[in-house]
């Protein structure tokens, strides 16, 4: 179901999903619950395992929880409790958005929703590039580590600068070939895209209803 | 009418000098001419001259219309320019999206671009690739997939930089095979000589900048003398295996 | 007046480049993590103030706004609400480097100053916004910067050598040898 939802209601409701779940007051539990049952609601009528969607947010639930860390030392524990489940929900939802909704129709409803064009093209060919790069650094990260041998310190430090600046060196390099293919391709300026189909009536209702119920949770849990 | 007409092409990269030093040939409507030359000769950098995308000096006609910065707008669509490396030409997320995205940009509606691009999906073979993210891809299917995008525009002229690099035998065969069914003016740069005596009507053999020979393909690709003289064949020494060159160390004696 | 850096920049290359810039804001801290090297170093800040060198103002502060949000999207680095603080420093230090360097700045003055003035934004933001969004005091705002210090020593040092060699190595027209 929530696959065949139009984008745009997925962004809009995504966005104020995780607008709710940031201003929801930190010293009361039962918002933040309720959110988390909306959360696995929504993820049980959208097709995708319960283990796909863990397994997406595994890595990221440690990198957050030790992000985190600094709070406990900065105030009371219920603090890093809420933060970190406030920042797990919002990568819940973004991990559900991902999972169901291809790139290019993300970057067409931004279009659509008047983003400016400029931001839109560079994040469509940056969204591209990050592979590209990604693939790049894993080789480079492979060829380092078999020839560092037990380089530790300052001296690994240098050498890992030296090769994050040749990466950055042949990304760059690259962008120039695009250029040129860029401009191959009648490139005047304006990256265009297709057009996604006109909004349903149910999926304008559905989003509505979503952000409605949302809306009214956050007016209660600040009553 | 010639195709491409190109006099005295001269051009120098700031920081590596002299790449093209006075290039002058003619390729005639409907053929396929094969341009090559050992790494650093200038095919590629010569490509880019013929599509408008450097500032070269000299006189380059396409089509009999002269290809100058205030006509290079106009004249864009008529070169399909195909770069060695696919992932270069990918900008979008989608494939149907990229490869749609030159008709968009000639102004085609969405209806008629999304037409021309499934037209030139089909056309290359990889129609099945639609819905697929680019960066899902196998190597083959992007080199496809980065022509079909370029056949979309409908080029009447159309240059590609070794368009079989990379490719296993299977897909180098079937790339060959699509390439001789373009039908169009075709300019290819090449270190594939099989693709060329394929191929090509003609051959333009270049070699620091300029050009030394030119011919038909049998005439060219059986001159072993010229293809050792510049860099195209290599010769063997008396066991059948390809020679150390002049002043290279001779290999260790095992123990 | 201001003027942009190198008049005559197709907007192609401008878009390309930004497109650069950012994909490396989401690799540069995935690589520093492979081989071993801690976020200390600010590693997403590094090519958005590089971007900043050679890109308009108005391309280099889309860099500084997207990367935060697209590394969130793809690696779930930062967390929510951190891209919201971050789009909005890395926004400051994009765009005063594109600012300074369109002011003729010699990349060794804007580099540091567009790294202060990100400091000076990122310390704002901090104290407004950190009690909306359930952070702790704006105490935390100094902690914040003190904690970056080494990567900032590394973009005032490393970044211009960098911005140096892109500018240098552009092949932008051709002369007869």
């Amino acid at each position: 179901m929530v696959h065949a939802m139009d984008t745009r209601s997925k962004l809009v409701c995504a966005a104020m999903f995780c607008v709710t779940v940031l201003s929801a007051p930190l010293s009361r539990l039962w918002p933040m619950a309720l959110l988390a049952v909306f959360a696995a609601v929504v993820s049980a009528a959208s097709s995708i395992s319960l283990r796909a969607l863990v397994v997406r947010l595994g890595p990221i639930a440690g990198l957050i929880l030790l992000a985190g860390l600094g709070l406990l030392f900065q105030g009371p524990p219920v603090r890093f409790a809420a933060m970190s489940g406030k920042a797990l929900l919002c990568g819940w939802c973004g991990a559900l958005v991902g999972a169901t909704t291809p790139f290019s129709d993300i970057l067409a409803a931004l279009r659509h929703m008047r983003v400016p064009s400029r931001i839109v093209g560079v994040t469509g060919i940056a969204y591209q590039l990050v592979f590209i790069a990604l693939e790049e650094a894993l080789r480079m990260a492979t060829a380092y580590k078999c020839r560092s041998g037990q380089v530790r310190g300052m001296r690994r430090v240098r050498q890992v600068l030296r090769l994050a600046l040749a990466l950055c060196h042949r990304i760059i390099e690259r962008t120039e070939r695009m250029e040129r293919a860029l401009l191959a391709r009648a490139f005047d300026g304006a990256l265009r895209g297709l057009p996604l189909p006109p909004m349903r009536r149910r999926d304008m209702a559905a989003s509505g209803l979503a952000c409605a119920a949302l809306v009214a949770l956050l007016w209660a849990s600040y009553a | 009418m010639k195709a491409i007409s190109a006099t005295d092409i001269r051009y120098a990269y700031p920081d590596s000098g002299s790449v093209l030093n006075g290039i002058t040939f003619e390729i005639e409507a409907g053929q396929c001419a094969g341009v090559v030359g050992p790494n650093g000769s200038g095919k590629s950098t010569l490509l880019l001259a013929l599509s408008g995308l450097l500032p070269v000096r000299g006189r380059v006609e396409v089509l009999g219309r002269e290809l100058t910065p205030a006509s290079l707008r106009e004249m864009r669509h008529w070169i399909g320019i195909v770069f060695q490396d696919p992932e270069d030409q990918l900008f979008m997320p989608g494939v149907l999206e990229d490869v749609a995205l030159g008709p968009l940009n000639m102004g085609l509606s969405a209806d008629d671009a999304v037409a021309a691009a499934r037209r030139a999906l089909n056309e290359t073979g990889v129609a099945y690739t639609e819905a697929r993210p680019t960066h899902w891809l196998s190597f083959g299917e992007k080199k496809r997939v980065a022509l079909a995008a370029i056949l979309a525009m409908d080029p009447r002229l159309l240059l590609l930089d070794e368009p079989t690099a990379g490719l296993d035998p299977r897909s180098r065969g079937e790339f060959v095979a699509l390439v001789a069914r373009l039908g169009r003016t075709r300019l290819i740069a090449t270190h594939d000589l099989d693709l060329v005596r394929v191929v090509c009507d003609t051959v333009l053999v270049l070699d620091q900048g300029r050009i030394v020979s030119a011919g038909s393909p049998e005439v060219i690709l059986d001159d072993d003398e010229l293809l050792l003289e510049h860099g195209l064949a290599y010769r063997h020494d008396a066991a059948g295996r390809p020679a150390l060159p002049p002043g290279h160390m001779s290999e260790p004696e095992v123990q | 007046m201001i003027r942009v850096p190198e008049p005559g920049q197709s907007a192609a290359r401008q878009v390309v480049q930004a497109a650069g810039f950012t994909a490396l804001g989401v690799v540069v801290p995935v690589f520093f993590h492979m081989v071993g090297i801690g976020r200390h170093f600010l590693p997403m800040h590094l090519p958005v103030l590089a971007g900043g060198m050679l890109l308009r103002p108005g391309y280099a502060v889309v860099v500084g706004l997207v990367t935060p949000w697209l590394s969130s999207a793809l690696t779930g680095m930062p967390p929510m609400p951190l891209p919201i603080l971050m789009s909005i420093e890395l926004v400051a230090l994009g765009g005063a480097a594109s600012l300074l360097t369109a002011a003729r700045a010699p990349v060794w003055i804007a580099c540091p100053l567009a790294v202060l003035a990100r400091c000076a934004v990122s310390w704002l933001a901090m104290a407004l916004l950190a009690v909306r969004l359930g952070l702790p005091s704006s105490a935390s705002a100094w902690l914040a910067i003190v904690a970056g210090a080494p990567g900032i020593l590394l973009q005032i040092v490393a970044v211009p050598v960098l911005a140096a060699a892109l500018r240098a190595s552009r092949r932008h027209g051709g002369e007869i040898a």
